[in-house]
């Protein structure tokens, strides 16, 4: 059963370094890019598909949540250190908590270390989600969504109308992230290979840590409140402290991809904030099949990539939003939903008894 | 600020209040009907527009307006027939994802059908030159038309649900769907026309504004936005709500520019939109079951 | 000391009074009914023992603390658990998985250990599962610990929903009419399995419309009508009372 649990992760772990092997051999390794990026959306994803298909609570906030850890980040470490006399910048870099790198025209800087920037971006979207999140949950359905809704507009617009967030044309020459070992999140191409492995360890590190969530008494706890919030309050289930704990979770999960998102594009503008990405992580939600995390990653990574590479030239948008409308048509629960996986698990097991007698169960 | 200003502000902020309402009354139309957000709501006053704009250059204006409101109708009511009606035990979820990807492929369609360039039908009388003085406040004869149009269509509405056969069944639909269809209520055509008249007045309203703010192939998402605004504000469902809340968003924009940067206009109304939902998580004027219903 | 303790509640519905002045202890072990006409007011009066309505007067003591105006969950700590007369089992859940969220109270892993899977809390995640193991063998239905609880049978759901219940280990255990929509037969099954959870130690307070179920395993029975406590008593007493005879069983005869 522990081997059952593992597999499908250690068989994605598997799939990215081959995936990984292959584009380098064809040298092909700038496919690697669009995905790095894809991978950092899908982390927002699946924090949204944890507090939407377990939780049953909509948010057409996110990308706010995302942009928050975006610009956080962009803004601290860009602040110049070097010249740093006295007061909380010279403290900063007493304390160590500054490092120095070369920006785009060849200057040495010494800045905030990305580090302490990450923790203040986590810190900040966690006071945030928690203050917004006690009103908001109180509300339900399209209220909800409204709500949800029109906090990332508030976002959106503080970031499009600040000239501290750059305004239109958002933050650019972010410094790289220099994690250990020689490891740093940047946009350099000599370190494509690097940061396709540290969006993927992030995103796998990730996907465990929810399916661990999702099997566990929390998680049950969740499902419950989505199945019927009357009968999990009744069984002692806090059910508003659960909503919002995963609230701020899946927020945490968006300013974290952000942070790291920005650092390896190196700029980070209101596109980020903007409704329509909102509104795209939850439709991928959706079309993962609501309450299933793999779905959501299976989508989120081919729509994400297709999307980012350009594929669909200016048709993009259109095909988007085709796909939402086929896929809520013909396959209202998702295209990798439990029954659609269950008929084809079943398909396969038919194919496999059809040729001895019985077959092996996999039910623990 | 002088009386002047107050009432520059005040007749601006009327202005886009009814523009706001007429918006979210066609949320309520197609909400009370089938408990659908149809998000595509921005889309129809763009259809309206650009169709408007693309027939005047060979019709008469008022015989252009008239097509592309029944060009948009029409399209509302395809958008029942090819989307809506397939949609088996939808979830709200399912209905909110299935508007929003009409509203991306409506708007993708339009960009490829004309293009990025705004447009903007002519003024239905006058000019952009021409002005009228009320008070000592000098406002533009098309505002008149749309204050006008926004009012017709508000005391149409109110004349076609409470006195006509079809309206009424359709706020019978809106009371009890199950009820409805007992009393032998065509429930499924009930929808069709709340489809077709939310995108009628949407386009007649899209035509009157053009003149003003332009149209474009992307200006049918910030009005949605506003429209849903503004009927959550009001209570969903309600449009003496959404008129109320449309005038509230309104007046609230207009002055805030006054004190606020411009650039932060759009973030007023939903601060405040915000603030009234955790005081009062049903809206303005909404119900408290309402708000409680159709969940996700 | 009384395992629940009802002083003088009341709740209104517009003018309604769907529960008026009602008061009655529980005993420890023992199996306690409430029944009444339609409309008499006892699920309300179960909803404002457990929280799910909050009572316009009056109190509510389980095992001496006030529990009256608390939320549900807050009601389930002070060892009350329960049923719902329309089921309400959680989709997408196995039996087993079901009833491991009734025995939510007895872990306290919160959302960053679990999703570490910190040794802890992987240690109460298996006395979880044991746990509700164990009581789905009391409850009979072990052999269906994997399947999806909300497409089994009517009757079987019913028991779930008892298993559930019962996996937060109450002191009291409150039963939303549990022979409702079942067969003779089933009805059988489900008043063996109220004597058995009494003889495990938990007290049961019982709605129900059956009759002869309620004058089979009560050790006392309340009757409400219009929402008022009009008797209390051992089965005999209650069968003897004309006015519950008036009220309850001659309504019985008309149906």
């Amino acid at each position: 059963m522990r081997f059952m649990k593992h597999a499908p992760v250690a068989g994605l772990a598997a799939a990215i370094v081959i995936f990984q092997l292959a584009t380098t051999l064809l040298g092909r390794e700038f496919y690697l890019t669009q995905l790095t990026m894809a991978a950092y959306y899908c982390l927002v994803i699946l924090g949204l598909t944890v507090l939407m298909g377990y939780a049953g609570q909509i948010s057409m906030g996110h990308a706010a949540f995302f942009a928050m850890g975006g610009y956080t980040t962009a803004v601290l470490t860009k602040l110049d250190l070097s010249a740093a006399a006295g007061g909380l910048p010279r403290l900063v870099v007493d304390l160590g908590l500054s490092v120095t790198s070369v920006n785009a025209f060849g200057v040495e800087v010494r800045h905030l270390s990305p580090w302490v920037s990450l923790v203040v971006a986590v810190l900040l979207t966690t006071t945030v989600a928690f203050l917004i999140g006690i009103p908001i949950l109180r509300l339900k359905g399209h209220y909800l969504a409204m709500a949800t809704l029109g906090f990332g507009i508030i976002v959106y617009r503080i970031v499009l109308g600040t000239s501290l967030f750059g305004e239109a044309d958002g933050i650019s020459d972010i410094p790289a992230f220099t994690l250990a070992g020689g490891l740093a999140v940047s946009g350099d191409p000599e370190l494509r290979v690097q940061n396709f492995y540290i969006a993927a360890v992030l995103l796998l590190a990730g996907l465990v840590l929810l399916l661990n969530l999702i099997d566990s008494r929390s998680g049950r706890a969740l499902r419950a409140i989505h199945g019927s919030e009357e009968a999990a309050n009744a069984m002692g289930v806090d059910t508003a402290g659960f909503k919002l704990m995963v609230f701020v979770l899946s927020a945490v999960f968006a300013c974290v991809a952000g942070v790291f998102l920005t650092h390896f594009n190196g700029g980070v503008g209101p596109s980020e904030a903007d409704v329509m990405k909102s509104v795209t992580y939850v439709a991928i939600v959706a079309v993962g099949g609501m309450a299933n995390l793999w779905g959501a990653l299976a989508m989120g990574i081919v729509l994400n990539y297709l999307s980012l590479r350009g594929y669909f030239g200016s048709y993009d948008e259109l095909v988007f939003g085709g796909i939402l409308i086929v896929i809520m048509l013909f396959f209202p629960e998702g295209l990798l939903s439990a029954r659609n996986l269950k008929n084809l698990k079943g398909a396969a097991v038919r194919l496999v008894r059809g040729k001895g007698g019985e077959g092996a169960d996999g039910r623990p | 600020m002088s009386l002047e200003q107050v009432l520059q502000y005040i007749l601006s902020g009327v202005t886009n209040g009814s523009i706001y309402a007429i918006v979210a009354i066609g949320f309520n139309i197609i909400y009370n009907t089938t408990g659908i957000i149809n998000f595509a709501q921005g889309e129809f006053l763009m259809l309206g527009g650009m169709t408007a704009i693309s027939l005047a250059a060979f019709v008469p204006l008022p015989l252009a307006i008239l097509a592309a409101v029944v060009i948009t109708a029409i399209i509302g009511a395809l958008v029942d027939f090819v989307f809506i009606r397939r949609l088996k035990t939808p979830s709200v979820l399912n209905m909110i994802i299935v508007t929003i990807g009409l509203s991306i492929v409506i708007r993708e369609i339009a960009l490829h059908v004309w293009d990025e360039k705004v447009r903007s039908l002519p003024y239905f009388t006058g000019s952009e030159v021409t002005s009228v003085s009320i008070l000592g406040a000098y406002i533009s004869p098309q505002v008149l038309w749309v204050l006008g149009i926004a009012a017709v269509i508000v005391v149409f509405l109110g004349f076609f649900f409470k006195f006509t056969l079809t309206g009424r069944s359709m706020r019978a639909c809106a009371a009890n769907m199950t009820a409805a269809k007992l009393c032998g209520i065509n429930t499924g055509a009930m929808v069709t026309v709340s489809f077709m008249l939310s995108a009628a007045i949407g386009a007649l309203a899209g035509c009157a504004i053009s003149p003003i703010t332009q149209t474009q192939y992307d200006c049918g998402t910030p009005l949605a936005i506003k429209g849903f605004t503004v009927a959550i504000l009001g209570g969903l469902g309600n449009s003496t709500g959404a008129v109320v809340g449309g005038m509230v968003v309104g007046m609230l924009e207009a002055f805030s520019i006054s004190v606020l940067p411009l650039a932060y206009k759009d973030a007023i109304a939903i601060t405040i939109l915000l603030l009234i939902l955790f005081v009062k998580p049903s809206g303005l004027l909404g119900k408290k079951e309402a708000a409680g219903l159709k969940e996700f | 000391m009384a395992v629940l303790e009802v002083r003088g509640i009341s709740r209104a519905f517009g003018g309604l009074k769907a529960v008026d002045d009602v008061s009655f202890e529980v005993a420890s072990g023992e199996i306690k009914a409430v029944i009444g006409p339609n409309g008499a007011g006892k699920t309300t009066l179960f909803n404002l023992i457990a929280g799910a309505l909050a009572p316009d007067s009056g109190e509510a003591y389980a095992g001496g603390l006030p529990i009256h105006g608390l939320e549900p969950y807050r009601i389930a700590r002070h060892g009350i658990a329960r049923t719902f007369q329309n089921i309400k089992l959680f989709p997408r859940m196995t039996v087993l998985e079901s009833v491991m969220v009734g025995a939510h109270l007895s872990g306290s892993s919160g959302v960053f250990a679990t999703m570490l899977r910190l040794p802890a809390s992987r240690r109460e995640e298996k006395a979880l599962r044991e746990r509700s193991m164990q009581v789905l063998e009391f409850t009979g239905i072990a052999h269906l610990a994997h399947e999806d609880a909300v497409s089994l049978a009517f009757g079987r759901q019913r028991v779930v929903e008892i298993a559930r219940a019962l996996a937060a280990g109450p002191a009291l255990l409150l039963l939303d009419e549990p022979a409702a929509g079942l067969n003779i037969h089933e009805t059988n099954e489900i008043s063996e399995m109220i004597m058995k959870i009494r003889g495990g130690g938990t007290t049961v307070l019982v709605i129900e419309h059956d009759m002869s179920l309620v004058m089979n395993i009560s050790d006392s029975i309340v009757v409400l009508s219009s929402g008022k406590k009009i008797a209390e008593g051992g089965p005999r007493d209650i069968q003897r009372n004309e006015e519950v005879v008036r009220v309850y069983l001659g309504e019985e005869d008309d149906a």
